[in-house]
């Protein structure tokens, strides 16, 4: 089996970005006022690059990703503005026929709770069929060989035989990959995965990633994935995007980061994790909670609990700056 | 599990609950003022002649003895005893009233079914907007409607003022004369359109219509909002995020992967509205004049006719089980989980 | 913050909810409309005796000479059989209505309740032979089971709320149970039990004050139940006697001089039809309200 891996890091370079998303914009309308959970998000990603999208809950990563995947639920949510380019196509100007044309076929989505992400009453081999059958237009029987195929993919133990169970029937392992099959089935481009392994056992979270990275090498595919596990990120993802109450505070490649955050509040994630040989008899946290979106701070969102706030931190947001070749901050200290 | 054991574990309740429920009635018939004596007697007899009565129909012995008498010679005999006001045994009056009301009921049924699950559909799928309000509303005021009230009403306006369609009884004499049914089953409409009797089968069809109709009103509302709320929670399941993520029109989505998740608590509901048919036939019927258990039962009631009352709830019971038993069956075809239980462990 | 602060803060936070709860309410067509109805109810029951032109024709009185007359200005609703303003029945009928609706419903709450809460509570064959005396009940058509009681009582308004309590209590008992099962899991229950609080007061001072809300919503749609079942008695004849002006009643006499005396029975029959819907408009949309998976 050959492993080609394509050129990542292509910035400015070679290979236009899979995907280029530009000032996303997403709100929720409730009783209790407008919630900006998407606040001008922007980062690109190419073909076969693994993309770790981090933050804490609730900082507005699996919504972005449902942005762009456009499944936010509308009514209350709303994608109010920005730009996604899939392969140089707007998906946020696109009906909604074209729209469910892409999703499945050139980019899908795996979430959380396997236990929960597969529909109770049809077999595995029906789900993934039904995808192929509608995508590809081939007929039910050959469509349940490429589902088999499929999850042979997936690196399922018996995938013929898994093609006739019920969901309740396969552990937790075995139905993420069989999420992993039915998003994969059509070879789509790009996948976004949502905290695929927070819901399972730590051996079987390695598997899983293991899988993800193995999957990229073997089909080029683009991966978004999103985490709040930095050591996930460290290990398998090749950039990265911090994000914190809707917006991205730092972007750029995951060794770079890793060697010299430059947002503060990177610099506390990374600070948090405790090691091994570290001395200290005290956890290192970040002062403070997380923001409430109905009602965020004023200028930088993460100034009420940045250790280096500024005056002007309150007063404006600050916009992304390059500080290094693939290295991006939004933070008044370095503008 | 297998199909048949499922089935006989469903049916072992059945005996205690039949036992439960003539016991209820027993005591609530017996233990409350009233005395059938007197009511059979009439308003002219004399102490002796009512006392006479007392002893023939045993209503002077204790009262688990007559109900020890009377289960036992139901259950061994078939015997239900005589109804203290048709004067005929009750077995020959279920026997002749209940096809009437089977078919009333099932036809009823079927009509709320058929109704109520499409308008809960079109209410989840466009949640707060008009569709939805129209619906609910609708299916609301079919439940508050009161069905002696519409069923007069309708009487009035279809039967007397445009003649659409009859408004008594169950079939047109002149017809069952000119072209005889034939009782196969008891149900008319199966028993026309077996043997071909089309005449037949319009004007039964047409004398049911009105009744049906009102019967199956509140039903209809009952369905139609549960099939709502329950699509309603389904849609908010991962797994119909994972279909819309795959791609899969909308309408797929809620009518193949929805739907059917959203039926299983809807059949639970479906099932339970046999009881509350049976409770409506009365009233329907009595509005009617169809020739059913209603009527009939009504008219037990009043006259405080034990044996038939005791009859009369028998069958209901019975009914009642009956669907039980058929939505616990149907689960077995909605939900994979219960088919395969005993043959996945864990 | 100091115990009085919390204090207020956690007012101030229910304050909070229900203003949310109370904008969703209002944001429903269908939930304003049923509130609206009811008011309405509550205020033609009050100002009855004023609103009728002819209140004393809610009893027993005859006016033969103007028996049988069809809507006209005189009599916007007609005259019934005995001569007696149907407007004026219909009106005054309000307050048996609304009377009879909660009477019924507070006695199968009084019934049904205590006994789904110690269901649940204690569990066990306490829990068993509660619920099956419960699906024994609830398998006997409730009307039929109403009827059954009321004409085995002498026919009267009180016997017939008592037969409709009886038919309808087992629905509170088993959500009440559902409910408590639920909490008594919780740990508020545990730390009473710790700290020595009998069952007694347990189930009844700290896990019922917390199922109001369902104990409300399943009153508020049984109340529309309830009047339909009372009609539905009076109209068979077991129900609320004459003279008094009770819809069902009304309906059932005017049946009889169908079909050209067409207003006999249609007025009733709308005020029972409205009153109903007002009720179970109001239930449902303070379900939808009240509905915790519904707060987000």
């Amino acid at each position: 089996m050959t492993a080609i891996i394509p050129s990542t890091l292509a910035m400015g370079g070679l290979a236009p970005p899979l995907l280029q998303v530009h000032d996303l914009r997403t709100h929720f309308e409730t009783y209790a006022g407008t919630v900006v959970a998407v606040d001008g998000v922007s980062f690109a990603l190419d073909r076969g690059e693994i993309l770790g999208l981090v933050g804490e809950t609730g900082c507005g990563k699996s919504v972005t990703a449902l942005s762009l995947m456009r499944l936010v639920p509308d009514p209350p949510g709303r994608i109010v503005g920005g730009r996604v380019l899939f392969d140089g196509q707007d998906l946020l100007a696109l009906p909604e026929r074209a729209m469910e044309g892409i999703r499945g076929r050139r980019m899908a989505m795996v979430y959380q709770e396997p236990m929960a992400a597969l529909n109770p009453v049809f077999t595995v081999g029906d789900l993934i069929a039904e995808v192929i059958v509608h995508h590809r237009g081939v007929r039910r029987h050959g469509a349940l060989d490429e589902a088999a195929e499929a999850l042979r993919l997936v690196g399922m133990p018996d995938p013929v035989g898994t093609l006739g169970r019920y969901p309740h029937e396969l552990s937790g392992g075995m139905r993420q990959r069989a999420v992993l099959a039915l998003a994969l089935a059509c070879r789509p481009d790009l996948l976004i995965a949502d905290e695929p392994t927070t819901a399972l056992d730590v051996t079987i979270q390695a598997q899983i990633l293991r899988l993800i990275r193995d999957l990229r090498d073997r089909l080029g595919l683009g991966v978004i994935l999103i985490t709040h596990d930095l050591g996930v990120v460290a290990q398998l993802c090749d950039r990265m995007a911090v994000m914190y109450a809707g917006a991205i505070a730092e972007y750029g490649a995951v060794r770079e980061i890793f060697r010299r955050p430059q947002h503060p509040y990177t610099q506390g994630l990374l600070a948090a994790i405790p090691r091994v040989h570290d001395l200290r008899d005290r956890l290192q946290a970040i002062e403070g909670t997380v923001p409430n979106l109905l009602d965020p701070p004023s200028g930088c969102r993460f100034h009420p609990r940045c250790p280096q706030a500024r005056e002007a931190c309150r007063r404006e947001r600050p916009r992304a700056i390059a500080t290094a070749p693939d290295h991006q901050v939004a933070c008044v200290l370095y503008q | 599990m297998r199909f048949w054991s499922y089935l006989l574990q469903r049916l072992g309740f059945v005996v205690p609950i039949l036992l439960g429920v003539t016991i209820v009635v027993f005591v609530i018939s017996h233990v409350i003022p009233g005395d059938p004596a007197h009511v059979i007697a009439g308003m002219y007899a004399n102490e002796a002649q009512v006392q006479r009565l007392r002893e023939e129909f045993g209503l002077d012995r204790p009262l688990w003895e007559q109900y020890w008498i009377s289960i036992r010679k139901m259950a061994f005999q078939g015997d239900f005893g005589t109804s203290l006001y048709t004067k005929r045994p009750v077995l020959t009056d279920l026997r002749t009233y209940f096809p009437a009301t089977l078919e009333l009921t099932t036809f009823a049924m079927l009509l709320a079914v058929a109704v109520g699950i499409p308008l809960g559909v079109v209410s989840a799928s466009h949640t707060n907007r008009a569709a939805d309000h129209a619906t609910r509303f609708a299916s609301l005021a079919g439940l508050s409607m009161p069905a002696f009230w519409l069923g007069l009403l309708l009487q009035i306006v279809l039967g007397h003022l445009w003649g659409w369609l009859p408004t008594r009884g169950r079939v047109d004499s002149i017809v069952t004369i000119d072209y005889p049914i034939t009782e196969l089953t008891g149900v008319y409409l199966v028993d026309t359109l077996v043997t071909g009797n089309w005449t037949a089968f319009k004007d039964v069809a047409a004398h049911i219509l009105l009744p049906g109709l009102v019967l199956a009103l509140g039903p209809l509302g009952l369905i139609a909002r549960m099939t709502r709320s329950s699509l309603l929670d389904v849609l908010r399941e991962e797994y119909i995020k994972t279909a819309r993520g795959a791609g899969l029109p909308e309408r797929r989505v809620i009518y193949r992967h929805a739907l059917r998740n959203a039926l299983i608590p809807t059949v639970t509901v479906i099932g339970s509205m046999y009881g509350f048919l049976l409770g409506g036939s009365f009233v329907v019927e009595s509005v009617f004049d169809y020739p059913g258990l209603g009527l009939w039962g009504v008219n037990a009631i009043l006259n405080l006719d034990f044996p038939a009352i005791i009859g009369l709830t028998l069958v209901y019971s019975l009914m009642r089980i009956a669907s039980n038993i058929a939505v616990d069956l149907s689960y077995y075809f909605l939900d994979p989980q219960i088919k395969l239980a005993g043959r996945y462990e864990g | 913050m100091g115990w009085t602060g919390r204090l207020l803060a956690s007012q101030a936070a229910r304050i909070r909810e229900y203003r949310l709860a109370m904008r969703r309410f209002l944001d429903s067509p269908l939930a304003v409309a049923g509130a609206g109805i009811v008011a309405l109810l509550f205020l033609v029951a009050v100002l009855a005796p004023a609103l009728a032109p002819y209140p004393g024709d809610a009893g027993a009185t005859t006016h033969l000479e103007r028996r049988l007359q069809s809507p006209g200005r005189a009599f916007p609703m007609g005259t019934d059989d005995l001569g007696r303003d149907i407007l004026s029945r219909v009106l005054m009928g309000t307050r048996l209505t609304i009377q009879i609706g909660f009477v019924v419903t507070l006695l199968s709450m009084v019934i049904g309740v205590p006994l789904g809460a110690v269901a649940g509570f204690l569990g066990g064959k306490v829990d068993e032979l509660l619920m099956r005396t419960a699906d024994v009940f609830q398998s006997i058509p409730p009307l039929i089971l109403a009827l059954a009681v009321a004409a085995a009582l002498r026919p009267s308004m009180t016997n017939a709320m008592i037969a409709i309590a009886v038919a309808w209590w087992p629905w509170y008992s088993r959500v009440v149970r559902g409910q408590v099962l639920a909490l008594r899991e919780r740990t508020f229950v545990e730390a009473a039990r710790c700290i020595g609080v009998s069952r007694r007061r347990i189930i009844f001072s700290h896990i019922l004050p917390n199922c109001v809300s369902t104990i409300l919503v399943q009153g508020s749609l049984q109340v529309g139940n309830a009047i339909l079942t009372a009609a539905a008695l009076s109209f068979v004849g077991v129900g609320v006697q004459p003279p008094l002006p009770e819809w069902g009643l009304m309906l059932s006499v005017g049946r009889g001089f169908l079909p050209e005396i067409w207003w006999y029975v249609t007025f009733p029959g709308l005020a029972i039809f409205v009153t109903v819907l007002g009720f179970n408009l109001l239930g449902d949309g303070l379900r939808d309200v009240l509905d915790p998976r519904l707060r987000r």
